[in-house]
Parts: C-alpha cells; sequence; structure tokens
C-alpha cells in the first residue's frame, strides 16, 4: 500500500503561495529566492529611523514557545511589531503529564482568541506540521524550531547572509560542523542550500554526532575538519550543548576543542575568502575559539541582524498567502 | 485639457509641459529648495527628467508595497526594491511625482510611508496624467494631461529611455 | 445445536462447494444439506479456515472480541496486558467467561511470563496455564538480564509451556520511535536501529537452544531476523516467529508527514525488510499476527513523541492479509500464515476436513468496501485504512460452528 506525501501539501497554498513557515524542504528555488529578495527589502526599512511598516497591523501574533528561547523570541516579537502587528506571549513549559490534549485544548483556547498567526517552538520534531493540520483555516503557522526536524527562519537567514558576503549561494561549497544528529538548524541549512545550488554541502563532526544517513539529504559526511573544511567558502560552526558529554556522545569539551573547535589555524583550511557563521549562542572555546568568532572572516553578528527581516518576510508572505487563500475560497 | 484615448500623447512631450507648470508653481508660491520624491517606478523616471529639467537636487525614490491597502489580495510583490530617502525630511518642501493618478490609493499610501521618515514641510502632487475615477479625495496640484479610459482600458508608461505611453 | 449448512461456496484447497457443521464440527464437505439445518447460502464466496490471531491487545472483551470475529478471526490470543492484566487464575477465567458471553471469537489469554510484568520474578506458570493460558509473554516490557530469561525459559520447558518473547534490546532501542535510517533522520526522529531486534533475539535464540524451551517470537520486523529464524529452525532448534501485519504492508516511509497512525512497535522498516519478511510468509516459516491495539482519536491526535503506539487492525484484517495477493502471494498462503502455521504454535488444529472444528470464515472478494468510524467494532478506529477503499468483505465467521460474526 502506497503512501505519497509532499510537505508542501501543507504549506502551500494551490497556487504555490506560502500559507504557513514549517520545513525549506521542498519549496522550490524561486519561492527561496522570494524569501530572500522580500528580507533584502526589509533590511532597508530596518536601517532607518521609523522602522514600522503596517503590514500586519490590525493582525494578532501570538509567541506559542514549549521550548524556552529568549533569542528567538525576542526576534519574532520584534519581527511581528515592525510589522505593525499585536503580539502576545506564550510560555507554555511542556508538564511532565501532559500530551497532545494540552496541545490541542491550547489551540481550541487560543484561536477562541481569534489569532491570526502562531509562532511555534516545541521540543517535538513534527510540532509544527501537527499544529498547522489542526489548526482552523486561515491560521498562519511559522515554525520557530520542532525537535530536531527543521528551523526554517534559521536557515533562511544564514543563506541571506551567504548571498549578502559571497554574493550567491550558487556553486559554494559549505561545511557545517558539529552536532549535527540534534540539528534542526542543519537539517534545514541542507535542504536550502541544495535547493538554491550549492556545490557542495558538508556535514562534519564525530561519528557519534554525525549520522551516515545526511547523505541521503544530499550532504558529504566527514569525520576530519582535514578534509571537511579543505577548501570551503563557508564555514557554519553549530553549538555544542553540555548533555551530550553526558550521554556517551563525547569524552570531553576539550577533545572536542581540539579535534573539532574552529581555531584560527583550522580556519586555513579553507578558501582565504571564506566566512564563518554560527546560529548562536556561541560556546566560546568550545566549538570556536575567540580570535575567530570576533575575526574579519566572521559575520555572527550580521547573521542576527538579517534574522529580524527575514522573520518580517515569512510572516507578511505567510499572512497574505492565508488570505489570498480565504478569498479564492469564498469566491468559488 | 480633456483628450479621447484614441490618441496618446507624447509621454516626453508631456515631462516638458510638466516641468514647465512645476516650475511657475515653486516661482509662484516661493517654494523653498523643493525636494522631488518619485514613487516607483514610473514617478521615479518622470522625477530624473523634473530633476534635470529644473536643475534640483537629487530625487528621492518612495516603493509603497509595504504600505498598499490591497496586501491581502496580491500579496507582496516578490520585486519589492525599497525606498530611498535622506534619513530626515523634516521640515522639506515636497514635491511627490507619479505618471498616473486613477483611484488616489497609490498617494495615500506613499504620504503614509512619506510621514513614517518624517514630517514634511508641504507636500505637492504633481502627476503626467490623470484618467479620473478618484475613489478616494486626493487631487494633484499639477497634472500634464487629464484622458478618458474606457471601462476595460488601462494605461502603462515605459521607460526610463525613451519614455512612452501605451494602452493595455 | 442445530446443524449449519454454507451451501455455494468455493472452499480452499479442495472441489467441494459446501460444508455441512454438526455439533461445532464439519461432519461433512460439498454434501446435501440436511433436512433440519439452518442452510447459509455462501453466494460463491471463499471459504477459508478461520483466522488465529497470536497477538492483540483487548482492554473489552466484548467489543475486540466482536471486532476480531469481523476480521474474519475464529480465535485471537490476548495481551497478558490487556485489562484486566493476566497474572492471577481469577483474571484469567474472568477473560474466559467474557469471551463465552460475548459469543464472537474465542478468547486465548496469553498469560503474564513474569511477575506484574517486571522481567524479574516468575510469574506462576503452571497455575496460569492450568487456569486455561494458552501461553506466557512478557508483552514488550523487557526481562531485566540474561540470566532471568534463561531461568523463565528453564522453568517452561520443565512444564512444557510455550513462552512467547518480544525481541528488543532496551539501551540500543533507546528513546527511539522509528525504524533508525533515512527517514528518520530527515524527520528529526529519534531511530531504533534493527540491531536492537537482532542483538535480543540472538540472546533469545541462543537460550532456548540451551533450554530447549519452545520460544515464539512475537512481531520481528526485519530481515536480518527472517534469516536468523529460519536458520535457528534449521538447526533443529523449537522456534517459531510471526510478523505484524502492519509490517508486511508499510515501511518506514509512512511516516513521513509525521502521521502518528504509522507510530507501531515494533517499527515499520525499510522495503528490503518488508521484502524479507513477505518472503518468510510465503515459505510458510513465518505466521501472520494483528498487533492489534486500540485508541481513542484523542489519543493518537497529538505530535508524535507524545501519540500513542499501535493500530487498530482487527476488523479488517482479513481483507488486508488478502490484499497481499498484489505482493505475490497465493491465497492459500496467506491463509496458511494466518491459520495452519498459528494454529502449530499453539497446539491447535486448523484445517477443513471433516471431524476438524468447526472454525470457518466466508470472504467476498469481489466486494469492495469503506470503513468508516462507526463500521469499527473495536474500541478503536486508529486504522491506516480508516475512510479508505477496501477489497473484499467477510460474509461469515464461524468459531466451533457458533456464528461469531455474519454481515447483516
Amino acid at each position: 500500500m502506497q503512501i505519497q506525501y509532499n510537505p508542501n501539501q501543507v504549506q502551500l497554498t494551490k497556487d504555490g503561495r506560502l500559507k504557513h513557515f514549517l520545513t525549506t524542504e521542498g519549496l522550490s528555488k524561486e519561492l527561496l529566492t522570494e524569501i530572500l529578495d522580500t528580507a533584502d527589502s526589509f533590511i532597508s526599512t530596518q536601517e532607518r529611523a521609523v522602522k514600522k511598516v503596517p503590514l500586519l497591523r490590525g493582525k494578532t501574533v501570538v509567541n506559542l514557545f514549549f521550548e524556552n528561547s529568549t533569542r528567538t523570541r525576542s526576534t519574532f516579537e520584534l519581527a511581528a511589531k515592525r510589522l505593525s502587528a499585536d503580539i502576545l506571549n506564550l510560555d507554555i513549559a511542556r508538564s511532565a503529564t501532559s500530551k497532545g490534549e494540552t496541545l490541542m485544548d491550547t489551540l481550541w483556547n487560543l484561536e477562541a482568541m481569534y489569532s491570526d498567526m502562531f509562532v511555534v517552538r516545541h521540543a517535538h520534531s513534527g510540532a509544527a506540521h501537527f499544529i498547522a493540520e489542526q489548526v482552523t483555516p486561515g491560521v498562519a503557522i511559522i515554525n520557530a524550531g520542532d525537535g530536531r526536524h527543521a528551523h526554517p527562519t534559521q536557515a533562511m537567514l544564514d543563506m541571506l547572509t551567504i548571498r549578502r558576503h559571497k554574493g550567491q549561494i550558487e556553486g559554494q561549497t559549505v561545511a557545517i560542523v558539529g552536532d549535527i544528529l540534534h540539528s534542526r538548524v542543519a537539517r534545514s541549512q541542507i535542504h536550502a542550500l541544495k535547493t538554491l545550488g550549492a556545490k557542495e554541502v558538508r556535514v562534519v563532526g564525530p561519528a557519534t554526532l554525525v549520522p551516515k544517513e545526511m547523505a541521503d539529504m544530499g550532504a558529504k559526511v566527514h569525520y576530519h575538519m582535514e578534509t571537511g573544511l579543505k577548501d570551503v567558502d563557508v564555514v557554519i560552526m553549530l553549538r555544542l550543548q553540555k548533555e551530550r558529554m553526558s550521554d556517551a556522545l563525547l569524552p570531553s569539551e576539550a577533545e572536542y576543542f581540539k579535534l573539532y573547535g574552529l581555531t584560527e589555524e583550522k580556519l586555513t583550511l579553507a578558501k582565504p575568502d571564506a566566512i564563518v557563521m554560527h546560529p548562536g549562542p556561541i560556546n566560546r572555546g568550545v566549538e570556536i575559539d575567540s580570535a575567530v568568532a570576533d575575526g574579519n572572516q566572521s559575520v555572527i553578528l550580521n547573521q542576527v541582524s538579517y534574522g529580524i527581516a527575514v522573520r518580517m518576510a515569512v510572516m507578511s508572505m505567510a499572512m497574505s498567502g492565508q488570505q489570498a487563500e480565504r478569498e479564492q475560497e469564498a469566491s468559488v | 485639457m480633456s483628450l479621447s484615448a484614441d490618441t496618446l500623447p507624447n509621454a516626453e512631450q508631456l515631462c516638458e509641459q510638466l516641468a514647465n507648470q512645476l516650475q511657475t508653481l515653486i516661482q509662484e508660491k516661493q517654494i523653498d529648495t523643493p525636494f522631488l520624491v518619485g514613487i516607483r517606478t514610473g514617478g521615479a523616471w518622470i522625477a530624473d527628467r523634473l530633476q534635470q529639467k529644473l536643475q534640483l537636487e537629487e530625487p528621492g525614490i518612495l516603493d509603497i508595497s509595504f504600505y498598499r491597502d490591497d496586501f491581502s489580495q496580491r500579496g507582496l510583490a516578490p520585486q519589492v526594491k525599497g525606498s530611498d530617502l535622506p534619513d530626515s525630511i523634516e521640515d522639506r518642501h515636497i514635491i511627490l511625482v507619479d505618471d498616473v493618478i486613477m483611484s488616489g490609493r497609490t498617494i495615500r499610501a506613499a504620504m503614509n510611508e512619506l510621514f513614517d521618515f518624517g514630517r514634511p514641510a508641504s507636500i505637492h502632487l504633481v502627476t503626467l496624467l490623470d484618467v479620473g475615477r478618484r475613489q478616494l479625495p486626493i487631487q494633484p496640484d499639477l497634472c500634464a494631461a487629464q484622458l478618458e479610459l474606457n471601462d476595460d482600458q488601462a494605461i502603462k508608461l515605459t521607460g526610463p529611455e525613451p519614455l512612452e505611453l501605451s494602452l493595455v | 445445536m442445530t446443524s449449519l449448512h454454507i451451501s455455494n461456496c468455493r472452499i480452499l484447497n479442495s472441489d467441494a462447494t459446501s460444508v455441512t457443521i454438526e455439533n461445532g464440527v464439519i461432519s461433512a464437505l460439498g454434501a446435501d444439506a440436511p433436512t433440519n439445518a439452518e442452510v447459509i447460502d455462501g453466494k460463491g464466496a471463499l471459504l477459508l479456515p478461520g483466522l488465529i490471531d497470536l497477538y492483540s491487545k483487548a482492554n473489552n472483551i466484548a467489543t475486540e472480541a466482536q471486532a476480531a470475529a469481523h476480521g474474519g478471526i475464529s480465535i485471537m490470543c490476548t495481551s497478558p496486558d490487556s485489562k484486566p492484566m493476566a497474572e492471577a487464575p481469577a483474571d484469567i477465567k474472568s477473560i474466559l467467561s467474557a469471551s463465552d458471553k460475548t459469543g464472537a471469537a474465542k478468547v486465548l489469554p496469553l498469560g503474564t511470563l513474569t511477575s506484574e510484568l517486571k522481567g524479574e520474578q516468575l510469574a506462576n506458570m503452571h497455575g496460569l496455564i492450568e487456569a486455561g493460558c494458552i501461553a506466557l509473554s512478557n508483552a514488550r516490557q523487557p526481562i531485566k538480564n540474561t540470566l532471568v530469561m534463561r531461568r523463565l525459559m528453564e522453568y517452561a520447558a520443565t512444564h512444557n509451556i510455550t513462552v512467547f518473547l518480544t525481541p528488543q534490546d532496551q539501551a540500543l532501542a533507546a528513546n527511539g520511535l522509528m525504524h533508525e535510517g533515512p527517514t528518520a533522520t530527515r524527520l528529526g526522529l529519534a531511530g531504533i536501529p534493527e540491531t536492537a531486534e537482532t542483538i535480543a533475539l540472538a540472546q533469545q535464540i541462543l537460550l532456548a537452544e540451551l533450554t530447549g524451551c519452545k520460544v515464539h517470537i512475537s512481531h520481528i520486523s526485519c530481515a536480518r531476523a527472517v534469516d536468523m529464524i529460519r536458520d535457528a529452525k534449521q538447526r533443529g532448534i523449537q522456534i517459531s516467529a510471526d510478523v505484524a501485519i502492519a509490517n508486511l504492508l508499510y515501511t518506514d516511509q509512512a511516516v513521513n508527514g509525521y502521521n502518528s497512525c504509522f507510530y507501531v512497535e515494533p517499527p515499520l522498516r525499510a522495503e528490503q525488510d518488508r521484502q524479507a519478511l513477505l518472503a518468510g510468509v510465503k515459505e510458510g516459516l513465518l505466521a501472520v499476527s494483528s498487533n492489534h491495539k486500540a485508541h481513542e482519536q484523542a489519543d493518537k491526535k497529538a505530535t508524535f513523541a507524545d501519540a500513542e503506539t499501535g493500530m487498530s487492525i482487527l476488523d479488517t484484517f482479513l481483507p488486508m492479509l488478502m490484499s497481499l495477493q498484489a505482493e505475490d502471494l497465493t491465497v492459500a498462503e496467506l491463509a496458511n500464515a494466518a491459520s495452519a502455521v498459528p494454529a502449530a504454535i499453539l497446539g491447535l488444529e486448523s484445517a477443513i476436513e471433516t471431524g476438524k472444528a468447526a472454525n470457518l470464515v466466508l470472504f467476498n472478494e469481489e466486494e469492495k468496501q469503506t470503513c468508516s468510524e462507526q463500521d469499527f467494532l473495536s474500541s478503536g478506529s486508529n486504522s491506516p485504512i480508516l475512510n479508505q477503499p477496501l477489497q473484499g468483505q467477510v460474509l461469515l465467521t464461524l468459531t466451533k460452528g457458533e456464528i461469531a460474526y455474519q454481515l447483516s
């Protein structure tokens, strides 16, 4: 018995417009480029004195964070406010006994308040997808990170960073270094990079943290920095969480830094004009040396500033996609 | 002057005409250091022409994509290039330039955006064409020609070199 | 009990077109209807031996036994972690009496192997068998260690008790939610490597050899396990295995989209595993079981990790089984895997022959049906084919000559 699945069934309208932003997987090059172009135009609005535009005026955006994150939540909040939306922050810690019913009940309660958009972060892979399928039609869902699966807005701001600092994504060789196994950022980046025409995407790290099946996603697996960083144009360092040591995944931070930490010396393996990126927050001395993080090849701080523009872009695109769908259905 | 839709006027000639009208307006009203602001894309082309003919300073450009009121029907235009204005338009006398005024909504959006940049001393509206069909109480201070179009007709300006009008 | 006569049917492996039943036993094949018999027109449908399901969770005997009969099952084994837990003779009696009262599929309870299924202390194995359990199982709960496993096998062997075991190494399975492979990696779901199954299976096979215990492996899911079972049998070890029907129909790709309907234990694995399992069924090596687990809608309407595992299979078991003809299995091979093979494992008989118990099912292959929520007799309709077209329909299921299910 065949089961057909297309991730775009949920996130796109019939005419291919974004109505939810759940994953970079399956989105066309054109659509990803549209997101980047739209984000670019928002960057210029963020540089002027009056940063607000009225696109989402009168709309209510709810930040639904089941997993804590002050950084990501505040950038979404700022993005919503700059689009002139009203924003509500809900930090819902998942209690030990809570199951799907709490999630469903939460959704029903929120819908009773006539929200227009939920920005969702959840510890379970597939949560944003689940919410998008269950929510009343007309409400846009933006995935702010679901388990290990996807963090599409982060991936898009990373793409924007590469485009702005290297000219384009096409033809670039990109290395993603670190805990790939647990990384939703890495997965979203790989889909976006492949679709946007990167020449080669490498995942680099110890075998316990880099599943060999990443090759099925189109990435080349490397267990050593010497080969992994050779002649790359972009180095993306991922954060290493302390818990990995206690799960028998790694011996120690010291050994990890020695083998996989980005030092000035290791950076020389890459091309001389390679850029260094990190989704943050950085663990200095664990995955990256201060000298590199603060060095002139690092674009880490720029990434942060692009984050608001990218989120403004996907929020306005998803909102307009939802409204367009409503209107199409009403006119039928 | 009313013209019928059968004979389209020459855009370059209309620009000449508009430039003369604007020169007169500036002198009569004694407008101090007027600042041209063209609305993308047609208005920006015309603002450039006016700037050359009147020897004014570099015009600003306004992209009103984020201020449109039909966002839900049409979504964001993917070709948004953004606006380009100096940091402050505080106390400036703005000459807002567009190619065609019809419903008046574009001008409404443009003025909203201008006020987000600062508080101008005055705004004068200058358009190449006025095709009527207003939906808002907004009128140009100057326009080079008025046209009547049939219900199924629309008018388009192509450019930047040469500027040409065509029916769509 | 009056006699029953089913006329106008196509009997598997026989030229006869009718069957006569008296006192719960097949009295004649191909004869005319006796004068005082209740006659049921078979309408040209296929007559198969009533299916025997080796494992399902049944928290409510009344509904689940009816669901089983609806799915062509005459005899069903219920897992010890059903409610009530099958750990004392009183529980067994209560299950058996509920089964008799319902009068649908006959329930043969699997008793607990260890006390409270904790995997540490032996249960009163002999007492449970005496009370009416057909075999003993530890549900999917882990056995504490290999020493305890050896001891419970030795004890069971003394009394000729068949031990049902599930092969899963808890440490390797860790917090896995699906088959470890490319789909799990892409979806960001923790995976259960097939090694979690094969390592535990190796231990179970070697201990079975050591102790001489009769072991049945519940629900294998990978190709390597099929080879290991085949190899063990060839070496003369008393071992058998079954595969859950879901693993014959679906692979890990079904989880795409995070459809919690496909969150099952053991997990659905890769296509090559599915093909090896089908081959095992075809050669008569493996039985096919339902691995039924009914749930309310709310329990499945959650994020994947928060959902309950399991599918509701009983109601649609036979049509799903017959759909495997598309995988190059014959009706005879499929019927064999779900009746004769399980019968041998349980020490029962299953055959359409005079003198044998009348456990039969009449199946109309032509009819198409679509099961909606209301059509499920089970307490749960968490089925992958809910509201989807299904080929074939059960017309009648008999258990020992009594009507367990009849299409109205």
